[in-house]
């Protein structure tokens, strides 16, 4: 990946410089999709306003604050893009309520065997996972508890469980996407 | 808007991760759907600057084919450079020039015809390739022409009236130059922009060097960046002002009216070149408000209600004008 500065990214994309948008694209697009699709729940959708994001950025791009850190931009327009499509689906609103009652499509898009074959892979990443990393994980996806509940349980910071659900959905994704 | 915690509270919390409200706020809103966790963990590493990997789902590289293809399409206001040729040779030494001009009409006599190509717009902007590979975006109500033999033995273009912007391939040995009524606009290196008003030509430089003078005078100025001259007409001074940063001499092009601290009558001038109304501000004492805002392509009416509520000021516009009270 384009090692840059902040400084580079901005003169970059402020120059409409394809290989720095590249780089930044993706570097930041797929978590932009991960945060759009548990939002929207819909993967077309969510699709859709990464590339609205940054279809604006490169219209735009001459606007561009150079002060500030290019993530924090894409996270506050991803932010904003999730807002403004619940706003517009609220105006749809039969529209909505379709969307909101489909599972999240990964869910089923997968054939039975497929998911069976997922969820091997899945456990045997969470068991290469630390020990406390992987309970902090349990707790929250098995058990349903909040980060709150989590650190209250086991006497640890917020902060901490988020570090350590942080670590875990990193190396998860690395052993799923390397294997599938 | 209703009071309901919704996902801005991650960057609200990001923003200010100290604050108690905040931090009880995103708790909250964590526990109200169990996607928002995800979103958060996600939000929070990128914050950071250092992203989660990709989830399975997202194909990285095909998307990006599709933003590459869809960048391409996009109809970019021509403030930069067209991409591919600035990110492949960036090294060469590029001479970009962009040049607006805004003249009145008539006045000014042509070669003769025939050896002329000629291109007008009505209500709609326009763009178009010249022959020596230059980019020539047209405003509404312009019409420009050049020779015939334009790229052979001279690079020259004529503006009949309106407003253009201008993306200059370099040639050293052919100059570039912009004829106006009364005045020449040369290209000497980088990037540049001309602006002209119905009392003379004005231009304007963004980046590198641009020269600016009364044909058949020695009256010549060569300016640099945010420095605009403006030439009056049948006049013989140029005027030289260095502009702030945030300025709209583009926003024809940009389709964005900024504002940093602007006085209410810089703005209602601005309104009124960009949306091509009359605006009147009845009450004087209202010309010392100043406005901080960005209006990114947005229609006259949102704006002035933005305006209303943020400087707290009567605003009324019926067809072509707009009373401030």
């Amino acid at each position: 990946m384009l090692q840059l500065s902040n400084d580079e990214i901005v003169k970059g994309i402020r120059s409409r410089n394809k290989n720095v948008f590249e780089a930044v694209f993706k570097q930041f697009a797929p978590s932009m999709y991960n945060i759009a699709v548990r939002y929207v729940k819909n993967e077309d959708d969510a699709n859709d306003m990464v590339q609205d994001v940054f279809l604006n950025l490169w219209k735009g791009a001459e606007n561009l604050d150079e002060r500030a850190p290019i993530n924090h931009y894409l996270a506050r327009a991803t932010v904003n893009t999730c807002l403004n499509r619940i706003k517009k689906e609220q105006r749809q609103e039969v529209y909505t309520r379709e969307q909101m009652l489909q599972p999240i499509p990964t869910a089923n898009s997968h054939s039975q065997l497929e998911h069976k074959e997922l969820e091997a892979q899945y456990r045997h990443a969470l068991e290469k996972l630390p020990d406390q990393c992987r309970r902090v994980f349990e707790m929250s996806r098995l058990k349903g508890l909040s980060p709150a509940e989590i650190a209250d349980q086991l006497n640890i910071s917020i902060n901490t469980v988020y570090a350590h659900l942080t670590t875990a959905l990193k190396r998860l994704r690395v052993d799923l996407i390397n294997k599938s | 808007m209703n009071n309901q915690t919704d996902i801005d509270i991650v960057v609200r919390y990001l923003e200010d991760p100290e604050n108690e409200l905040l931090k009880q706020q995103l708790n909250e809103w964590i526990q109200q759907d169990p996607g928002h966790l995800d979103i958060f963990l996600d939000m929070k590493a990128m914050w950071q600057g250092d992203p989660l990997p990709a989830p399975s789902a997202f194909d990285t590289a095909g998307k990006w084919e599709e933003l590459d293809a869809r960048l391409d399409q996009a109809a970019v206001p021509a403030v930069a450079a067209p991409v591919n040729t600035r990110v492949i040779k960036m090294n060469r030494r590029y001479w970009w020039a962009a040049a607006a001009v805004l003249v009145i009409a008539g006045t000014w006599t042509l070669m003769g015809p025939g050896g002329y190509k000629t291109f007008a717009t009505a209500q709609t902007q326009d763009s178009l390739r010249l022959p020596d590979g230059s980019m020539l975006y047209l405003n509404a109500n312009t019409r420009v022409r050049y020779a015939r033999s334009f790229g052979k033995d001279n690079r020259i273009v004529k503006i009949d009236q309106g407003e253009a912007f201008f993306d200059v391939k370099p040639n050293e040995t052919l100059p570039f130059i912009v004829n106006a009524p009364e005045v020449e606009v040369q290209v000497l290196g980088t990037a540049f922009n001309v602006k002209a008003a119905n009392t003379g030509v004005k231009v304007f430089v963004q980046s590198g060097k641009v020269s600016a003078a009364y044909k058949g005078t020695e009256k010549k100025v060569i300016l640099t960046p945010d420095m605009e001259a403006s030439l009056k007409l049948h006049g013989s001074t140029i005027d030289t002002h260095v502009h702030k940063k945030n300025n709209n001499i583009l926003a024809w092009k940009t389709r964005t009216l900024t504002f940093d601290e602007a006085p209410l009558n810089e703005v209602a001038e601005a309104l009124e070149d960009f949306y091509h109304v009359q605006v009147h501000i009845s009450n004087p004492q209202l010309a010392d408000q100043k406005l901080l805002a960005t209006f990114p392509n947005m229609a006259l009416d949102e704006v002035l209600d933005i305006m209303r509520k943020t400087l707290r000021i009567n605003i009324t516009h019926k067809n072509d004008l707009v009373d401030i009270y």
